[in-house]
């Protein structure tokens, strides 16, 4: 189920990034999985990518486009009006959560991404959930 | 009921003298008022006198004798005098009636041939000394020596008593009234010119105030264009501060994120088997990291507070019960090294709530974790009911409590208790940022405590609070 899906992750934190590829890969086994590392050039290089991205992790703060202007975009054009959008945010704060609610993103997860609970949040995604899981610690 | 006013002055005879000399109200030099109520009160007592000395003589005499056909115009024309200074001409009135009685005197012993007349002489100089002007006085004072000798000639003195000595019996009673005429004058100068000075500086002074006024008022509105000025560079230094810490905030988050992910990566063995003790430090290190994370977002989050930046994001389904059994096993499970029970005493159905889901929790988590904390045996009773369109919930532990003069300090940013200290680990921020957010739900957080025995924090929510739903701005 989760491999039916063909995945686009957006992150400019070298770090960050590592971590969660490692996720996806090594403990999702995620065949298909596209990495950008800064949202340059963003439309073009996602109509280059040689499968069409049905599922979609956005950071929310980056350069120069941030995740929501990268949202507006995808949803703006006709062949990515249905794609799964998903949010990370480290942000703690709650008008962001609700901000992302409004903009139109399929659900939201919190950083720090937690290794046993995340591949149940994108599993429950698939599902048809609507998850807006902001880590309380 | 009303009581009637009493008269102040019971006095009627008083009344009718002070009402019968009151001076003209177009007379308005103090002065001259005075001089108009004494020459009416004169004038009224020389009426009256003379008249009931007449009314004797008539008596006595069984006839009316020459002396009061005499006296009789005289009379009517101080009774005139006396109406002309009613109606506010005092310095004819005074003058014609200090000169009229002047020349009586002086002409009336021509008439009689008495001597007792003379008596009378200085008497009119003392009259004119009290209401007319000084000089004047003294003109008459010499003209009265002047007349005396003069008439000298025609008088035919019936009495042993020269014309020499009555005249040194003028000189002499009419000297000391001139001399303690003259000294009340000097008196008066005197008293005047202190007025003079007197009312110099009073102007002095008030031009003076006024300058002071002027300044004072520049000094203020100088004052307070810099206080608006530094206010608005404190806003302007509060928001960027704000700000500031907000992203560096997020900065912090984002590597420290990474680490926690890495540590759990490793510690369930991606990256290869790991030894039990491995996991131990990894699981301490993640540990280390989270609490670090929270440490993070207290002090973001009692920046914004105190910055007035800090929103609520209001729903209207939450269900605080469910909440507080969550906590409640999460608390028990960290309580699993200590000898203390969780207790849970619910109310069997608590009605949704409408408020922002993840600030009410993150109180709730607040008084747990701080029960948690300081509780070392005992119970720690979580409760929850509702009653007057309120939740009403509490966290009760059997910790060490805490000292009543420290209540209300515990809900103060940046300041910990001795217990608080004792028990580093914390930035102390918890329960100020739980107040001010209970408190923009429009509730209350409050605190019971007996040092020894424990504490009970209490919170109460409304259940329809001003709120609407969405974002919230907290004032």
């Amino acid at each position: 189920m989760v491999n039916n899906h063909v995945y686009l992750y957006v992150e400019d934190d070298p770090m960050s990034r590592q971590a969660l590829e490692l996720i996806l890969r090594r403990i999702m086994h995620i065949n298909h999985l596209y990495v950008f590392e800064n949202t340059a050039d963003f439309m073009a290089r996602l109509q280059a990518l040689p499968l069409k991205p049905t599922f979609v992790l956005l950071d929310i703060h980056m350069a120069p486009y941030t995740g929501f202007e990268v949202l507006t975009m995808l949803r703006q054009h006709p062949d990515y009006q249905n794609t799964i959008v998903i949010a990370l945010t480290a942000s703690v704060m709650n008008e962001e959560v609700a901000l992302l609610k409004q903009s139109g993103f399929d659900g939201v997860i919190g950083k720090p991404i937690q290794v046993t609970s995340f591949p149940d949040l994108i599993q429950r995604v698939l599902n048809g959930e609507s998850i807006w899981h902001i880590s309380d610690l | 009921m009303s009581t009637p006013a009493i008269p102040l002055n019971i006095n009627p005879v008083g009344q009718v003298w002070q009402r019968l000399t009151r001076a003209h109200p177009d007379l308005t030099d103090i002065q001259t008022r005075r001089q108009s109520r004494l020459l009416a009160g004169l004038m009224l007592m020389l009426i009256t006198t003379s008249g009931i000395a007449a009314l004797g003589m008539v008596i006595r005499n069984g006839g009316i004798p020459t002396i009061v056909l005499l006296l009789l115009p005289s009379q009517l024309l101080t009774l005139g005098l006396y109406l002309l200074n009613r109606r506010g001409n005092y310095q004819t009135s005074a003058t014609v009636f200090v000169v009229y009685n002047f020349i009586l005197i002086h002409l009336a012993p021509l008439g009689s041939g008495e001597v007792a007349w003379l008596f009378f002489m200085p008497m009119v100089l003392l009259l004119s000394a009290m209401l007319m002007p000084v000089n004047i006085t003294i003109g008459m004072y010499l003209s009265s020596i002047v007349l005396q000798i003069g008439l000298w000639q025609l008088r035919p003195i019936s009495t042993e008593m020269t014309n020499f000595s009555a005249l040194i019996i003028f000189m002499v009673t009419a000297s000391l009234v001139l001399v303690f005429m003259n000294h009340r004058s000097r008196l008066e100068g005197e008293r005047q010119h202190e007025l003079r000075i007197i009312n110099q500086r009073l102007r002095e002074s008030e031009a003076n105030l006024e300058q002071r006024v002027i300044e004072r008022t520049r000094e203020l509105t100088i004052a307070k264009q810099e206080a608006d000025a530094a206010r608005l560079r404190a806003e302007e230094s509060d928001r960027v501060k704000s700000q500031f810490l907000a992203s560096m905030s997020h900065e912090l988050r984002t590597p420290l994120n990474a680490i926690l992910t890495f540590n759990e990566l490793m510690a369930i063995g991606t990256f290869g088997p790991v030894n039990e003790e491995q996991v131990d430090y990894l699981q301490k290190s993640m540990h280390s990291g989270r609490h670090l994370l929270s440490l993070i977002n207290d002090v973001l989050d009692i920046t914004k507070i105190q910055a007035g930046m800090l929103k609520l994001f209001v729903e209207n389904d939450f269900d605080i019960g469910q909440e507080m059994d969550t906590i409640a096993t999460t608390a028990a499970k960290m309580l699993i090294d200590k000898p203390v029970q969780v207790v849970r005493n619910f109310e069997p159905y608590v009605p949704p709530l409408t408020c922002d889901k993840r600030r009410v929790r993150q109180v709730l988590l607040n008084l747990v974790s701080n029960a948690v904390k300081f509780t070392e045996s005992g119970t720690i009773t979580l409760s929850i009911q509702h009653k007057n369109n309120a939740v009403v919930f509490s966290v009760a532990d059997t910790g060490p409590g805490i000292q009543p003069d420290q209540h209300a300090l515990i809900f103060e940013p940046f300041v910990q208790t001795e217990t608080g200290i004792r028990h580093a680990g914390g930035t102390g921020l918890g329960l100020p940022i739980s107040k001010r957010l209970v408190e923009a739900h429009g509730g209350q957080l409050w605190l019971e405590s007996t040092p020894g025995q424990g504490s009970t924090f209490w919170v109460r929510l409304p259940l329809q609070p001003a709120l609407k739903l969405g974002e919230k701005e907290l004032a």
